[in-house]
């Protein structure tokens, strides 16, 4: 039609500013197939990537297609890495992306990297590469050490950004803060709040002065009030601040003059930190906490009770909240009357063993499901939970994405009624559409994946633990959730029969993993042989069985060579681990020894 | 408070060398350093008293922090740490003593499994132990350990205790009780190598003082500092400083306790002739021990 005939004389500038309206990745990425002209114009155009498994694509491969990327995401080690299921050095380093962009991306501004390896050197690398390099956004990363934050802080000239959330830095002095040169007044965003060590107070506080962009600023627990309050006074359009160590002497300058800094930030919107945070610092917080829309108390056992009412209660525009399970249910029966507009909650534990009545039961889940409609997201630890309560949660908030509910004692039933908890997982699928990441616990059998794969078709991302009686139940999820990205199971009696059912599932997701399951390696192996596009990587501790055979007289060479071991005919042992994903790059060429690819 | 019946009992035990905090500081550094092994025997009876102020060195290694906080809670006789040192002598600088040390401690708690009647353990040994259950992040995780080990200490029993005796008590003693470690660097003049004291193990002047004694003589083998803690103390010879948040060297010793921890950044030991213009003989002795009696009469 003359129409599409038209569209064949656009020159490439055009297509290129149409596209520049797609910022959703799927499209750009679903535009790109269209025909080989706009593949080029896309991939040249093309300013962000997000790479959601490292090992999903060859780093050269990604670099060389998008030359002209400013802005880079990659995860690395499945989520179970978090809990210390996946052993050290097992893989996900940040070295290879770093060179291959380096060698094809010169432009690149933005690396936001989540669960990977990355060194001092790889560090440096970074910010002598990329003489435009703006933002390093590390979550969950390791490897490297406060030398590589100097680097960082030395070399980036327009450093706008530098956020380290929940990372293992080894500590090796707190001088990095004095790399930042004089001339450096470009910083917007610094967070430091996960560094252990001391840090150097003068030079933060010179820092802050000549940053007068800062906006968002988490302090790490060394840094006492004094000078809390001192950057408080230089910088009165602070929009998200992570407090230091918040002991202060009711009487003492440091904390007048916190007061008094504090309410001089009309801007502030979120904060966070609360180290040891004594009552009378709290006080200090109530001006500020009508315009609060985060808060985040979750490192502060010492926000409980009496405290924690007086303080949530004047947060009435409370978007965001974080807190510990020491709050009770008289805590977030407050929180439910005072915020009514919040959307997340997250209650983490704060002891793990003893129920006592300070922690949060399915009643204070109840409170606010009652008193905070627009709740969305959800990550919720408790020691129970009934079925009439998760129940009447989904009738009153049926617009929840992200549900993660963890029982502490695992394969626990409902203790009013002993029975497992089906149903109250099944009415959140049944009546929240637009669910996308659920997370369930307790004791459940076949009948809540059979609601799950009913029900949940948004449903991205599924965390399964000590759950099911049969393979019928994964295989209930793996033919209903056509959506579904991530799977990860541990404890469960899911066996080859399960892994097996779909296979070609796998390809449209991004991983599975498995352990503690009941998977043999012939079941793996079936698995690789049939889908050459996915890794089947298994994480196997072997060489001790291999030890045992040779003591016990039977002649067995231990050797690292992975065929040796894989193939020495015993196809029935069960997989402890097991890693599956679609890739393009082939089988993983830095695998270590326990890492073996099928 | 407790800063008062932290002192009588050493006192009252009549050895001067073994005091109790030097014991507990012994056991975060890590090491033996002082000639005083036997004495310890009869040191410990008051040893339940200062768990209160003993907190666990957020940094050490898990293994370490296990050895230190369980035996903290423990009333026992702590000489068996030097039963394998006949001198009680242990140099410092000697890899092979520290890990001796590390791996007698190992040896004793597999020995004597915790006997107290704390509810809450250190790693549970109620319950049993899921790998990677519940599941939330390792940093969280040592921060429910660090409140746990807390909560124990404070009142022996129950977290509901625990937060209706913060109401009660002063914030002095809160403060003490959940501050983290406060591990200081000291040098001493002329010396380019320094050492790391935790201050947040100590109560008084009066206990830093004889620890950083200790940790100095030994340290300094060929040195002029006596290891009689009273005669040092009117010893003009070397003059403690510290050094504040703003940088600047102030005598240890004017303001109370408490205060003095929110301050201080790190410790000098110099040679009285090099700071001459900043006290005399008498005045930093007596201003200590001014300062001692303040604290023990605020408290």
């Amino acid at each position: 039609m003359k129409v599409q005939s038209a569209m064949f004389y656009f020159p490439e500038e055009v297509i290129e500013h149409i596209f520049s309206f797609l910022t959703h990745h799927p499209d750009r990425n679903t535009v790109s197939t269209v025909c080989k002209a706009w593949y080029k114009i896309e991939r040249l155009s093309r300013r962000e990537v997000f790479v959601g498994n490292c090992y999903a694509i060859r780093p050269d491969r990604a670099a060389a297609r998008f030359p002209g990327l400013r802005s880079l995401t990659l995860k690395g080690k499945p989520h179970f890495a978090d809990f210390d299921l996946v052993p050290p050095d097992w893989g996900g380093l940040a070295g290879p992306w770093i060179e291959a962009m380096a060698r094809s991306c010169p432009n690149l501004e933005e690396l936001r990297m989540k669960r990977m390896v990355v060194s001092d050197e790889s560090l440096e690398l970074l910010v002598h590469a990329f003489p435009n390099f703006k933002a390093l956004v590390l979550v969950s990363c390791e490897g490297f050490s406060t030398d590589g934050l100097a680097a960082v802080a030395r070399s980036c000239k327009s450093l706008r950004e530098l956020d380290l959330q929940e990372n293992e830095i080894e500590d090796r002095g707190p001088r990095w803060l004095n790399s930042f040169p004089d001339m450096c007044t470009s910083l917007v965003s610094l967070n430091f709040a996960c560094l252990k060590g001391e840090v150097n107070l003068k030079s933060l506080e010179r820092l802050v002065c000549r940053s007068p962009n800062l906006k968002c600023l988490r302090l790490n627990r060394a840094v006492p009030v004094e000078t809390l309050a001192k950057i408080m006074n230089q910088c009165p359009n602070l929009e998200d601040l992570g407090t230091g160590s918040l002991l202060a002497d009711q009487f003492s300058e440091a904390y007048v003059s916190l007061i008094s800094a504090l309410q001089k930030c009309k801007k502030l919107r979120c904060l966070s930190g609360f180290w040891d945070a004594s009552p009378l610092c709290l006080l200090a917080v109530y001006p500020i906490c009508a315009n609060l829309t985060g808060l985040n108390l979750s490192y502060a056992p010492t926000v409980q009770g009496q405290d924690f009412i007086n303080l949530i209660q004047h947060c009435v525009k409370l978007l965001r909240l974080w807190v510990l399970d020491s709050v009770g249910d008289k805590g977030l029966a407050v929180v439910a009357s005072a915020c009514k507009e919040l959307q997340e909650l997250r209650v983490f534990p704060s002891d793990l063993f003893a129920a006592g009545p300070a922690t949060v039961t399915e009643e204070g889940l109840v409170a606010i499901s009652t008193g905070c409609p627009k709740l969305n997201s959800l990550l919720y630890f408790c020691h129970s939970m009934t079925n009439s309560a998760l129940i009447t949660v989904s009738k009153n908030c049926p617009n929840f994405t992200r549900f993660r509910l963890c029982i502490l004692e695992p394969r626990k039933p409902d203790p009013a009624t002993n029975e497992p908890l089906d149903e109250g997982f099944g009415a959140v699928v049944k009546t929240c559409k637009n669910l996308r990441r659920f997370s369930i616990s307790g004791l459940l059998t076949d009948q809540v994946f059979y609601y799950i794969g009913k029900y949940a078709k948004a449903l991205e991302m599924l965390s399964i633990a000590f759950a099911g009686d049969t393979d019928q139940g994964m295989t209930y999820v793996l033919n209903g959730c056509k959506n579904l990205r991530k799977l990860e199971i541990r404890d469960c009696p899911f066996g080859d029969g399960a892994l097996l059912a779909d296979v070609t599932k796998y390809e449209t997701m991004r991983s599975l993993w498995m352990s503690s399951c009941d998977i043999s390696l012939r079941g793996c192996k079936a698995l690789a042989t049939k889908m050459p596009s996915l890794n089947v990587e298994i994480i196997n501790e072997w060489e001790a069985e291999m030890e045992e055979n040779l003591n016990n007289g039977v002649a067995e060479v231990i050797s690292n060579n992975n065929n040796k071991h894989i193939n020495n005919g015993n196809d029935e042992r069960k997989v402890e681990k097991l890693y599956v994903y679609r890739t393009v790059g082939g089988p993983r060429t830095d695998a270590p020894d326990f890492v073996w690819t099928l | 408070m407790k800063t008062i019946q932290f002192e009588t009992p050493a006192r009252q035990e009549n050895a001067p060398m073994m005091h109790e905090s030097v014991n507990h500081l012994d056991l975060s550094l890590g090491i033996s350093s002082s000639n005083d092994a036997c004495n310890y025997k009869n040191a410990p009876k008051t040893a339940k008293r200062m768990i209160s102020f003993q907190t666990e060195p957020i940094d050490a290694s898990p293994a370490y922090k296990k050895c230190v906080s369980v035996s903290s809670r423990m009333a026992f006789d702590y000489s068996y740490l030097f039963s394998h040192c006949p001198t009680g002598f242990v140099d410092p600088w000697s890899l092979a003593a520290r890990q001796q040390k590390a791996a007698a401690e190992q040896a004793h708690l597999k020995a004597n499994p915790n006997p107290t009647s704390s509810k809450i353990a250190m790693e549970p040994q109620q319950a049993p132990v899921v790998v990677g259950w519940p599941p939330i992040r390792s940093s969280r995780k040592s921060l429910i350990n660090q409140n746990l080990t807390k909560s124990c200490t404070i009142d022996g029993k129950d977290s509901t205790l625990k937060s209706e005796k913060l109401a009660e008590t002063k914030d002095a003693a809160i403060r003490l009780e959940l501050r983290p470690t406060l591990y200081v660097k000291v040098n001493m003049e002329g010396f380019s190598v320094g050492r790391k004291i935790d201050l947040s193990a100590h109560n008084s002047y009066e206990s830093l003082s004889r620890a950083l004694q200790n940790m100095f003589c030994n340290f300094l083998s060929n040195k002029l500092i006596s290891k009689d803690a009273h005669a040092n103390a009117n010893n003009s010879e070397f003059i403690l400083l510290y050094e504040d948040y703003e940088g600047d060297k102030i005598l240890v010793g004017d303001v109370p306790w408490e205060l003095f921890l929110k301050s201080v950044k790190r410790l000098y030991i110099t040679r009285h002739s090099s700071a001459q213009e900043k006290a005399g003989d008498g005045i930093k002795d007596s201003q200590k021990e001014e300062a001692n009696h303040l604290n023990d009469c605020s408290n």
